[in-house]
């Protein structure tokens, strides 16, 4: 199968974040498919992190194919597209208004409207910054019966509107819409690895071509960037504007996908909220690399009860309460220790560790056995890969029991590390933890100390709960959150789409005789000599 | 649905418990909410501070965006006075002072050139014409006066032959017309010292031209983020060009005097005429390049050199209308005119003082 894979901002450009690294083992994991790469937004610039393998055909960007105005493209259609953009406008300014459902229809009409012919003349970004496109924005904030705030909207507002969503619809007039086109036209699949633009160029192949959609979102994109235009100190017009914009596009986007796979519950929950169907959603949880090889090491035998915290020292992590709990857990056990086995965290957070050590140093005073041994204290706050604690099953291993005390989290990777490890666990609820533990370890609210320390002192004492607790863990974890689980979900995925949309074939104007045979859409080159799939059956 | 109500016992700690839970939430978030556009945008907010559905059921929520929706419905909007912070604008570093000077290089080359003539005769020419065309070049690359993306062609073979026109116009004519000057035109040389004033005035020009441009665009930029909507702009953007017009042809002006008085030709309204038109011409075309509407600019001055070339083809058959020394000045006047009256339109545009000007010229999109 040829399958479009729309990225934004990461795959194959940027390493920074999970993503990145989720599709490169998506693309070599699938080596079945052929993959195109279609990089939308902060693409081409800098080097590319990855390197690709060899069934991605092509990657390509909006960027390195800078639409030019047709010169003689004709002063009606310009006005025409004008006149679309100023729909797309006055839909933008009446969102916070009306509901956003109400005004969907007419997002897509004038969205599809500005697409059909940004395909025919390209040169829409020169469109979108020119001073019609400014006046037809500052005529949307000024009109009747939008928001007060829009109306305060002045000319910086409305330029650095113009320009994100410039920046935005960029790939409307990207070349890849050609219906005897090498690109878009032939794939049999657009995925969609963010529902943010990126999704822009499905919708229109969804459009124009009949293509099925999937849309994967592992952070929820609208989410992301609501968070990221308030970060960047953009004013309050701005802001509703393009958070009209982003809301109305994502949910066009879950409305117009055959498939939604959200990773987590919490993108579930962003993504129901803006429109999606719950028929057609399927959570795929993330897949994580390596967990079949971390070992589950048994307990060490009579060593003192230990907690052990593994993570990013962080002020989300809440090591102040974890601290606090183990104060109450000492009153119960007296000999109990705690582990703080920390990567550095982001800049800015050695000041936290810091603090963590002095609060351990004040709590718990430096303990021996006896009168001529020196002591130690009961918190130790050690290095990943420091000599005891060389590899993470090592340090999962280090403890009886996992804690983590987060009191903001994603979906926690340290937790699903531990639950390989076969440890039976303690975590507040926070995040995606209810659902990545499922009953194999004990959660506790945040920020409540005495709760998490109960629940660790109740763990201490009963070995044989433990043990049952991190056998179940491991199980689960191995089950739910491997690479390959990860993989076959978005195989099964692939194959039910394009079985279920006859993609392209009412598209093409003049249908060939067998110019698209039921061969094609065997996973994997037919002509290859020996499909890896072949293998397996 | 709400959530069923929490028993009492769980509420031990507080004192007492207020009768509107929310609204202690709301002080607690006022900075987020305060600020917030969309329901969405406090939702996303407060699950960054770790509230997750469970507390929102403790505010009789059934999740997140019910809450975030009361939230948002409950706090008055942003404050409807917006005070705009007078913010530095990003792109318009200030104009160091060396680089507006580097301006003036090749009216330096062109004036020593005409010192050193004087001593060394016209061979000197042979070494400062390419010079000061490779000046010109340089400054014309960066800086103030650099043009966005590609340039509309023609424009340098235009300015050359203005530049030739002002120099040998007048000789050409008087002697195509008429035949008793022509030994008398011989005799004078390569140049007059009235032409080479004026080439030296015109190849300084650059300077004054590199700070007038940059004035005008800084100030211009200035106003975007004061004015309340695109026709204050173009009404606070309009007296700016014409200030700035005008004292680029002070400055021009000036410059043509000192020249002219320097070289030891007669300074006379009529011999300043022409070369302040054709600078002026010049200035104000370069400035629509800079800001993205080349190709008017090019037709502009392609217009102003069809005028003196149809002059010059009527010479020879007593045609003329004008005095071949008013030639330069109407042509260049005329052009200079129009295209000022052009700028005044698209120059007090928003999109014309945008930073990322597109590769396609802005004539492609609005003619």
């Amino acid at each position: 199968m040829r399958i479009a894979l729309l990225t934004e901002g990461g795959y194959p450009y940027a390493r920074g974040d999970a993503g990145g690294a989720w599709c490169d083992r998506l693309v070599r994991g699938l080596s079945g498919h052929d993959f195109e790469v279609y990089a939308l937004g902060g693409g081409g610039r800098g080097g590319r992190p990855f390197e690709l393998p060899p069934n991605v055909t092509r990657v390509r960007t909006p960027e390195e194919e800078t639409p030019h105005a047709h010169a003689a493209q004709a002063g009606r259609r310009r006005s025409l597209a004008i006149e679309r953009f100023e729909e797309l406008a006055g839909v933008l300014a009446e969102c916070g208004a009306e509901a956003a459902g109400a005004l969907a229809d007419r997002f897509a009409t004038a969205l599809y409207g500005l697409a059909d012919l940004a395909r025919e003349d390209g040169g829409l970004p020169g469109l979108l910054r020119s001073e019609p496109a400014l006046r037809a924005l500052e005529d949307a904030c000024r009109a009747q019966g939008v928001r007060p705030l829009l109306g305060e909207a002045g000319v910086q507002d409305v330029l650095t509107a113009a320009g994100l969503l410039e920046r935005a619809l960029r790939s409307l007039s990207a070349p890849w819409y050609d219906p005897y086109g090498e690109e878009l036209a032939v794939a049999d699949l657009c995925h969609a690895v963010s529902g943010g633009t990126a999704v822009l160029p499905g919708l229109l192949a969804k459009r124009f071509f009949g293509t099925p959609l999937l849309v994967t979102e592992y952070g929820v994109r609208l989410r992301e960037t609501l968070l990221a235009h308030r970060a960047a100190g953009y004013s309050a017009p701005v802001r509703a504007l393009l958070a009209a914009f982003h809301r109305l596009l994502a949910g066009e986007a879950y409305r117009q996908a055959a498939l939604v796979t959200p990773g987590s519950t919490h993108a579930r929950r962003w993504q129901e909220r803006c429109g999606a169907d719950r028929s057609r959603i399927r959570t795929i949880h993330p897949g994580y690399p390596g967990l079949e090889s971390l070992a589950a090491p048994p307990e060490s035998e009579g060593g003192d009860p230990t907690l052990v915290w593994v993570g990013r020292i962080d002020p989300a992590k809440d090591l102040i309460a974890l601290l606090h709990a183990f104060a109450a857990v000492r009153r119960q056990e007296p000999g109990a220790r705690l582990r703080v086995i920390g990567a550095p965290g982001p800049a800015g957070s050695a000041g936290y560790l810091a603090h963590c050590r002095g609060l351990a140093a004040q709590l718990f005073p430096d303990e021996a056995a006896n009168a001529v041994s020196v002591g130690e204290n009961p918190v130790s706050f050690e290095e990943l890969g420091a000599p005891g604690v060389q590899e993470l099953s090592e340090a999962y291993a280090a403890g009886d029991v996992v804690v983590l005390s987060s009191i903001v989290e994603g979906f926690p990777v340290t937790l699903v590390e531990a639950m390989a490890c076969g440890r039976a666990t303690v975590s507040t609820d926070v995040g995606a933890v209810r659902e990545v533990i499922g009953g194999t370890g004990l959660v506790v609210p945040p920020r409540n100390p005495r709760a998490l320390a109960e629940a660790c002192v109740a763990l201490l004492r009963d070995p044989e709960r433990r043990q049952r607790l991190g056998a179940a863990a491991r199980e689960r974890a191995l089950e739910l959150f491997t690479v390959e689980q990860n993989l076959t979900a978005f195989r099964e995925a692939y194959l039910d789409l394009v079985a279920h949309h006859a993609a392209a074939a009412a598209a093409v104007p003049e249908p060939v005789p067998f110019g698209c045979p039921a061969e094609a859409r065997v996973p994997g080159r037919w002509t290859a000599p020996a499909p890896a799939w072949a293998d397996l059956a | 649905m709400s959530a069923p109500p929490r028993p009492r016992t769980e509420n031990r700690s507080r004192t007492r418990g207020p009768a509107d839970p929310v609204r202690e939430l709301m002080h607690r978030h006022a900075a987020l909410c305060a600020n917030a556009v969309d329901p969405l945008e406090i939702a996303a907010g407060l699950e960054a501070q770790g509230l997750t559905d469970r507390v929102a059921g403790r505010f009789r929520h059934r999740d997140v965006f019910g809450l975030a929706e009361e939230l948002y419905a409950r706090v008055p909007g942003p404050p409807s006075t917006v005070v705009r912070p007078p913010q530095a604008v990003p792109g318009a570093a200030p104009a160091q002072a060396p680089r507006i000077a580097l301006h003036l290089l090749p009216g330096g080359i062109c004036a020593i050139a005409a010192l050193l003539a004087r001593v060394w005769g016209p061979a000197v020419c042979v070494v400062a014409v390419p010079l000061t065309l490779a000046a010109l070049l340089t400054i014309l690359r960066a800086g103030p006066l650099r043009a966005p993306g590609r340039l509309a062609t023609g424009g340098a073979l235009w300015t050359c032959w203005l530049l030739g026109f002002a120099v040998y116009g007048e000789r050409t004519m008087t002697a195509l017309a008429g035949g008793q000057e022509r030994v008398h035109a011989h005799a004078q040389g390569l140049f007059t010292p009235a032409s080479t004033a004026a080439l030296v005035a015109i190849t300084l020009a650059p300077g004054p031209a590199a700070w007038c441009a940059h004035r005008f665009a800084v100030r211009a930029r200035a106003h975007l983020a004061p004015s309340r909507g695109l026709k204050d702009f173009a009404g606070a953007v309009r007296p700016l060009l014409a200030g700035t017009l005008g004292l680029f042809l002070l400055a021009q002006v000036a410059l043509l005097s000192a020249a002219f008085a320097a070289a030891g030709a007669p300074v006379t309204p009529a011999a300043l005429a022409g070369p302040a038109a054709l600078g002026l011409l010049l200035f104000t075309a370069r400035l629509l390049t800079v800001h993205g509407y080349a190709r008017v600019a090019v037709a502009a001055t392609g217009t102003a050199c069809a005028a003196e070339g149809i002059a010059l083809v009527a010479a020879p058959f007593h045609r003329l209308v004008l005095d071949p020394a008013a030639v330069t000045a109407v042509a260049c006047g005329c052009a200079a005119l129009v295209l000022g009256a052009y700028a005044l339109g698209v120059l007090a545009r928003v999109s014309a003082h945008t930073h990322t000007h597109t590769h396609s010229s802005h004539q492609d999109l609005e003619q």
